[in-house]
């Protein structure tokens, strides 16, 4: 099988890009062939990209969540794959989306953006997995992420997936997801937001300012 | 001020909302921002926007133009070709850059985290437009704008329109609109 993992984030050292670099690592050691790219290195031109996942056997998208699902140029891969022909034949498809907030469903957009992406093209979907409260990461460890001691082997448990090329469920990311009760999330709003502003006041940061555009 | 931001060039119900809106009250401001072939930047994710020119992209593109009118608009509608249960790239790169209209704090709601806007926008809504669209593609779309909704906590509204509507489809999603 021939792997092509594409971090679907501007970013170069943010969590995507790290995850990629994860599963990458991963994947090798089980003596896959990997190709690892960054989409925005190939906005200007995306035919290079185009052939490398005309020649892959599975693509893995791993991306930010920006308001709630991928990135706007992750439409503009989707849409250049879609529109050139022979770059799909049935490849296997799957996606990573993480995001700050740390609910699945302010993300999962980016998963089903996917599955209906493959609904109506020559690629097969087998699965997504939603990650929340990986910008905190900003690029360090996994293993660093709040709730590791699930979210590792969940996320370990999705990549064996893919290199199995065996179907994903939604319940494994479901299941690994934080439950924040209720009063903890009630105070952990004040407290997020004092250290927010002390880190403004730190930088000399007037957030009380009008805005720049009226 | 309802605003009416519309790839225009893919879909005609942006359009036809502007006009049945001006059509039907002089006292109603609208504003019509056809956002095809505009020159907007991806959002780069360099939380500039937070830490170096607060509450300013640090790139110069066509949303120095668009913001303002983002600030000051209480109903904000973006009309979009449905593609793939979502907005069209052109759409999406506008609405990546909600977070220079964007409360930067946390708030506590229905026993979640949420985040708010420093703009005037009470209600957000999305429009797809297309010739055939599956079930699961009208359900993804309806459900992104509950969720930005809900995180920038304003009132919401994600509807699909067949490339065939009609004025009274037109009027029934205005309608919708003021009723929310």
């Amino acid at each position: 099988m021939k792997y092509i993992i594409i971090n679907l984030s501007p970013r170069p050292k943010g969590t995507s890009s790290m995850l990629k670099d994860y599963f990458a690592q991963k994947m090798h050691s089980n003596a896959n062939d990997v190709e690892k790219c960054n989409l925005y290195d190939y906005l200007k031109s995306m035919n290079v990209l185009l052939d490398k996942v005309k020649t892959s056997d599975s693509i893995v998208l791993i991306g930010p969540s920006y308001v709630c699902s991928y990135p706007a140029d992750t439409i503009n891969l989707l849409s250049s794959m879609s529109e050139s022909a022979g770059v799909l034949h049935g490849q296997s498809l799957y996606g990573f989306i993480q995001g700050g907030m740390p609910y699945t469903h302010t993300h999962e957009h980016g998963i089903r953006l996917l599955e209906n992406f493959a609904e109506n093209n020559p690629v097969e979907f087998k699965g997504g997995f939603v990650m929340g409260g990986g910008a905190v990461l900003n690029g360090q460890p996994l293993e660093k992420i709040m709730g590791a001691k699930k979210m590792v082997p969940a996320v370990n448990a999705f990549i064996d997936h893919i290199i199995k090329d065996e179907h994903s469920s939604e319940a494994l990311y479901k299941n690994a997801a934080m439950k924040i009760p209720s009063f903890i999330t009630r105070i952990l709003a004040p407290v997020m937001t004092r250290q927010i502003k002390k880190r403004f006041a730190a930088e000399g940061i007037n957030y009380n300012a009008k805005s720049p555009y009226l | 001020m309802i605003v009416i931001i519309s790839d225009d060039k893919k879909e005609n119900i942006g359009k036809s909302l502007y006009q049945y809106y001006k059509g039907k009250s002089q006292e109603e401001e609208v504003e019509f921002v056809s956002a095809s072939g505009l020159d907007i930047k991806p959002c780069y994710g360099c939380e500039g926007c937070t830490y170096k020119t607060y509450g300013e992209c640090v790139f110069r593109d066509d949303m120095d133009s668009i913001v303002p009118l983002l600030m000051e608009g209480d109903t904000i509608i973006y009309t979009s070709p449905m593609v793939w249960g979502g907005f069209s790239a052109c759409i999406k790169r506008i609405v990546d850059k909600m977070s220079l209209t964007g409360y930067r704090f946390y708030n506590y709601k229905n026993g979640e985290l949420v985040k708010g806007t420093i703009s005037k926008m009470t209600k957000i809504v999305g429009i797809a437009e297309s010739d055939k669209t599956t079930e699961n593609e009208r359900l993804s779309f309806e459900n992104l704008l509950k969720e930005i909704g809900n995180i920038i906590d304003v009132k919401h509204l994600g509807r699909v329109v067949a490339s065939s509507y009609a004025s009274t489809d037109v009027e029934k999603l205005a309608l919708e609109v003021a009723e929310l």
